[in-house]
C-alpha cells in the first residue's frame, strides 16, 4: 500500500502534458548533451577512448568530458579561454566561449612603450602626426607623416598596396601588417578587441559555427605571422619605416569630385 | 444526420487511439528518469525525430480543428441524448 500523497504524486507524474511542453522538455534534453554530441561527431576516436566522466558536477559547470572537448577544440580548431579549460571558477555557457585574440594597440591610449613600427602604423590609420621623438628614432631625414584633410584628400589603399608590392622584400607585407596592428583585416579573431566584444556573437555550439571559427582562426594565424615578421624586421632596424612613410604619403590622393546628375 | 456526416463519425470512432510522438517520448523519458548524458546521447536521434513529428502532428490537428470550427452548421435529424 502507498499513502494518499504518494498516490497523488504518482498520478501527477503520469499526467499528460501538452505538445508544447513535451517538445520543450525534449529540446532541453537535447541541448544538455549538445557539446557531447559535437565531441562525438568532431573527434569520434578521442570520444571513444575517453574515460572522462560525462556526469555534470552541478547544473552550472561543464562535465569533465565536456572540458576535454573544449581542450581538443583549443588544440585543433581555435583558442578557448584558458580559464574555462582549467575550470577557474567559470560556469558553463550555452554559447561558444569566444574571446578576443587580436592586438590591442588601437584601444591603447598610451603607445609610448609600443614598438616604433606599431606607433607608426597606428598613426597612419588614425591620421595622426608622428612626434619628433619617433621620427628621430627612425632615423635622419625621416619624412613627416602627412595628415590627411579628408574633405579634400583620401588615402588610396590600393595604390599603397601596389607601391609596397613593387618595392618587394618585406615591404610587400607591410599593408597586411598595418591591417593586423590596427585590427582592420576583416578577420573576426583579429579585428574584435575586448572593447568590441559585445558587438559580435554569441556563437552557437554547432558544426557550421565551429568550422567557420576554425577557418577564420587559420587565416588569422597566417596574418598574425606575417605581421610578426614585419615587426621583427623593423625592430632590428627601423630605418625602412622612413620609406614606408614616403610610400604612404605618395598614396594620399585628391578626392574625386562627385558627379552631379 | 445525413449519410456523409455519419461516415465522418464512423471514421472518427474507428480511428485508433494515438498519443502525439513528442508527448509519448516525454512520458517514456519521465518513467526512465534519472537519465544519464550517455542515455540521452543514445536517444538523441529518436528525440529529434519526436520533436519534428510531434510539432508536425500538432500543426495538422490544429488545422483540422480550424476547419471544423469554420464548417457551416447543419441541423441534425435526431435529438441528441440529454437535451
Amino acid at each position: 500500500m502507498i499513502t494518499v500523497s504518494q498516490a497523488i504524486g504518482e498520478l501527477h507524474s503520469r499526467r499528460l502534458v501538452n505538445v508544447g511542453h513535451a517538445c520543450g522538455y525534449l529540446q532541453d534534453a537535447l541541448e544538455s548533451v549538445a557539446i557531447l554530441r559535437l565531441y562525438q561527431t568532431l573527434f569520434p576516436d578521442d570520444y571513444a577512448r575517453s574515460e572522462a566522466s560525462s556526469q555534470l558536477p552541478d547544473a552550472d559547470q561543464y562535465s569533465e568530458r565536456e572540458r576535454e572537448f573544449l581542450r581538443l577544440v583549443n588544440q585543433r580548431c581555435f583558442p578557448v579561454d584558458e580559464d574555462l579549460l582549467e575550470a577557474w571558477g567559470q560556469g558553463c555557457s550555452e554559447w561558444i566561449p569566444f574571446w578576443p585574440t587580436g592586438p590591442e594597440w588601437m584601444g591603447d591610449a598610451d603607445l609610448a612603450d609600443a614598438p616604433l613600427a606599431v606607433r607608426t602604423f597606428c598613426a597612419m590609420m588614425c591620421n595622426d602626426e608622428l612626434d619628433d621623438g619617433v621620427l628621430t628614432r627612425i632615423g635622419p631625414r625621416t619624412p613627416r607623416l602627412k595628415v590627411i584633410d579628408h574633405r579634400t584628400h583620401t588615402l588610396d589603399w590600393k595604390r599603397f598596396r601596389r607601391l609596397c608590392r613593387e618595392a618587394g622584400g618585406m615591404l610587400k607585407h607591410v599593408p597586411t601588417a598595418i591591417s593586423v596592428v590596427t585590427n582592420d583585416t576583416g578577420n573576426l579573431w583579429i579585428d574584435v578587441t575586448s572593447e568590441a566584444m559585445d558587438a559580435v556573437g554569441p556563437f552557437e555550439w554547432n558544426l557550421e559555427t565551429i568550422q567557420a571559427l576554425s577557418d577564420e582562426w587559420r587565416a588569422a594565424e597566417k596574418l598574425t605571422a606575417r605581421m610578426n615578421r614585419v615587426l621583427d624586421w623593423l625592430e632590428q632596424d627601423p630605418w625602412p619605416l622612413a620609406r614606408i612613410i614616403r610610400l604612404w604619403n605618395r598614396s594620399i590622393v585628391k578626392r574625386k569630385k562627385k558627379k552631379h546628375a | 444526420m445525413n449519410a456523409a456526416g455519419d461516415q465522418v463519425l464512423v471514421a472518427l470512432g474507428a480511428a485508433p487511439g494515438h498519443v502525439n510522438p513528442a508527448v509519448a517520448l516525454w512520458l517514456k523519458l519521465q518513467q526512465q528518469e534519472p537519465l544519464s548524458a550517455e542515455d540521452l546521447l543514445a536517444m538523441s536521434a529518436e528525440i529529434e525525430q519526436a520533436i519534428v513529428e510531434g510539432k508536425q502532428e500538432q500543426g495538422e490537428v490544429e488545422g483540422a480543428l480550424r476547419t471544423l470550427k469554420a464548417a457551416n452548421p447543419a441541423p441534425s435529424r435526431d435529438v441528441p441524448l440529454g437535451f
